[in-house]
């Protein structure tokens, strides 16, 4: 049986990164996107030197074009494509009253412009290889509830939500399922940031920064990237066949549907 | 290969044969409880034949210490009790106006009541053992919308999906998890009692209801045991492992959370 293909965003760092190594042990060809071509490359070699089978490719979400080139790269080096993960997003963290026209373009282009383009052009390649698929993107914690600072990303995380249920429902009859994942507070380089700004924000340790989200957790302890990466590996797997629309909440207990 | 315990009642028959199936699969022993004695030896012929390790207990879910032997069971019989599917419940199909006392207090007993005891007993034999216990329970799409004609087995389901948010928080400290899985409309006996007593309220034909109430499932046709058991696995497995409190969907796309 030929392997699976699964195209990853952000598969350069953190989640990301954890999804594209855990996909790989699954079996999957990992195709890793990332802005950031250089980290792109090393999560590859990494993957290559466990025993994987991945390529690298260079793609900024928030570019249409990028998007469906960057899929379509994917195809001619692999061969085939199965799973598509929108994981790539930014976490811009502020006070509503500081939000500009800018950080509020740039969110959305990368958080939600992403997912679309994304999903687009999924289902573009889908139709032309005559079979079905999984598309899967990354909402989150905050596209359950609001968190403080967080305006601009918690609505981009609550619109991939709103698009996941009407995507599924769209693409039923082609035999495509489309879910989200909603992680909590991870161990990434993106949250560690967020940790900070909102530290550097009111004056406090970085610790405390980290603590502030940390301690509405159920399991008391922060999220590694493989805990979400595990997650999105039953997502794109045959067992979740029978799921669709749904944004499955692996947060440690921070929020219940 | 794991070499852990799973208890799971109602396993005799329906979409608890289908995760016990599956669990056996998985490599987990099998602690399989039902009220019909007939369909517990048949099972436990046909999973011994499969290579299951597998006994089974005559019990009834609604009665405290029949749960709790039920967990003392597995104990002495596999020395550890690892994982505890709270699947055994009951449909109650009436017009809201014919509710009856009798039918509330059975439904509740059977199908919340004993979710409690479940838990309960599984809760205090996984307290006492090292790693991590999963407590996994039967929800339904009823369990987060509610139908007419349906109203007392809603009111029951949405109950069981608050009970396992409450038990996932105060079990958390012992290192146990609790979700719910939540089917749509699966093909199985207990179908065929929902679809008559709609037939008989409407003036339908056989068969006529589970046509409709699954005339728009996006996955294009009904629920099957194993599709129940693929969920159970995951939710059994430590790849869940920061997953907890959660009522996850899985119901070929007809609700979306």
């Amino acid at each position: 049986m030929s392997k699976k293909v699964a195209f990853i965003t952000g598969a350069g760092q953190g989640i990301g990164e954890a999804i594209a190594l855990r996909l790989a042990q699954d079996g999957f060809i990992v195709a890793c996107a990332d802005l950031n071509i250089e980290t792109a490359q090393l999560v590859k070699e990494k993957i290559i030197n466990q025993g994987g089978n991945a390529v690298a490719i260079q793609v900024d979400v928030a570019k249409r074009e990028d998007v469906f080139q960057a899929i379509q790269k994917t195809l001619d080096l692999c061969g085939d494509l199965n799973v598509v993960v929108n994981n790539a997003g930014i976490a811009p963290i502020m006070p509503i009253e500081a939000v500009t026209p800018e950080i509020y373009q740039k969110t959305m282009d990368i958080n939600i412009g992403g997912v679309l383009w994304g999903i687009q052009a999924a289902v573009e390649i889908f139709k032309k290889l005559g079979h079905g698929g999984k598309i899967i993107s990354a909402s989150s914690q905050a596209g359950q509830v609001g968190n403080p600072e967080l305006s601009v990303y918690g609505a981009t995380k609550f619109a991939v939500r709103g698009i996941t249920q009407t995507a599924a429902k769209e693409l039923a009859p082609l035999g495509i399922t489309v879910n989200a994942y909603c992680p909590g507070i991870v161990d990434t380089p993106m949250m560690r940031k967020v940790a900070q700004d909102l530290a550097d924000l009111s004056n406090e340790s970085f610790e405390w920064g980290m603590q502030q989200f940390a301690q509405n957790i159920t399991l008391k302890r922060i999220s590694k990237p493989e805990d979400v990466a595990a997650c999105v590996s039953f997502l794109s797997g045959p067992d979740s066949d029978y799921i669709t629309g749904q944004a499955i909440i692996v947060d440690g207990g921070m929020v219940f549907n | 290969m794991v070499h852990k315990v799973a208890v799971v009642t109602g396993g005799a028959s329906g979409l608890g044969k289908g995760i016990a199936e599956r669990l056996g699969k998985d490599g987990f022993k099998l602690v399989i409880s039902d009220l019909n004695q007939k369909f517990l030896d048949d099972t436990q012929k046909e999973f011994i034949n499969k290579g299951y390790e597998v006994i089974t207990l005559k019990g009834d879910v609604s009665i405290q210490k029949d749960q709790k032997l039920l967990a003392q069971t597995a104990l002495n019989n596999f020395g550890r009790l690892d994982v505890w599917v709270n699947n055994a419940g009951i449909e109650s199909v009436v017009p809201f106006s014919d509710i009856t006392q009798e039918q509330l207090e059975k439904v509740f007993a059977i199908d919340v009541f004993s979710v409690v005891y479940g838990i309960q007993a599984a809760a205090e034999i996984m307290k006492t053992q090292d790693g991590i216990g999963k407590i996994i329970n039967a929800c339904s799409i009823a369990g987060h919308e509610s139908y007419e004609m349906l109203a007392t087995y809603s009111a029951a389901k949405h109950a069981v999906r608050s009970l396992t948010v409450a038990a996932a928080k105060e079990y958390a400290k012992h290192n146990i998890r609790v979700n719910s899985y939540c089917p749509g409309v699966a093909a199985t006996s207990m179908w065929d009692r929902v679809d008559a007593a709609m037939a008989k309220e409407y003036g339908w034909q056989p068969g006529e209801a589970l046509q409709k109430f699954s005339a728009g499932i996006l996955c294009g046709r009904t629920e099957e045991p194993a599709d129940v058991g693929n969920i159970v696995s995951f939710l059994a497995s430590s790849d869940s492992d920061y997953i907890t409190g959660q009522s996850i969907l899985v119901d070929g796309g007809m609700v979306f959370r």
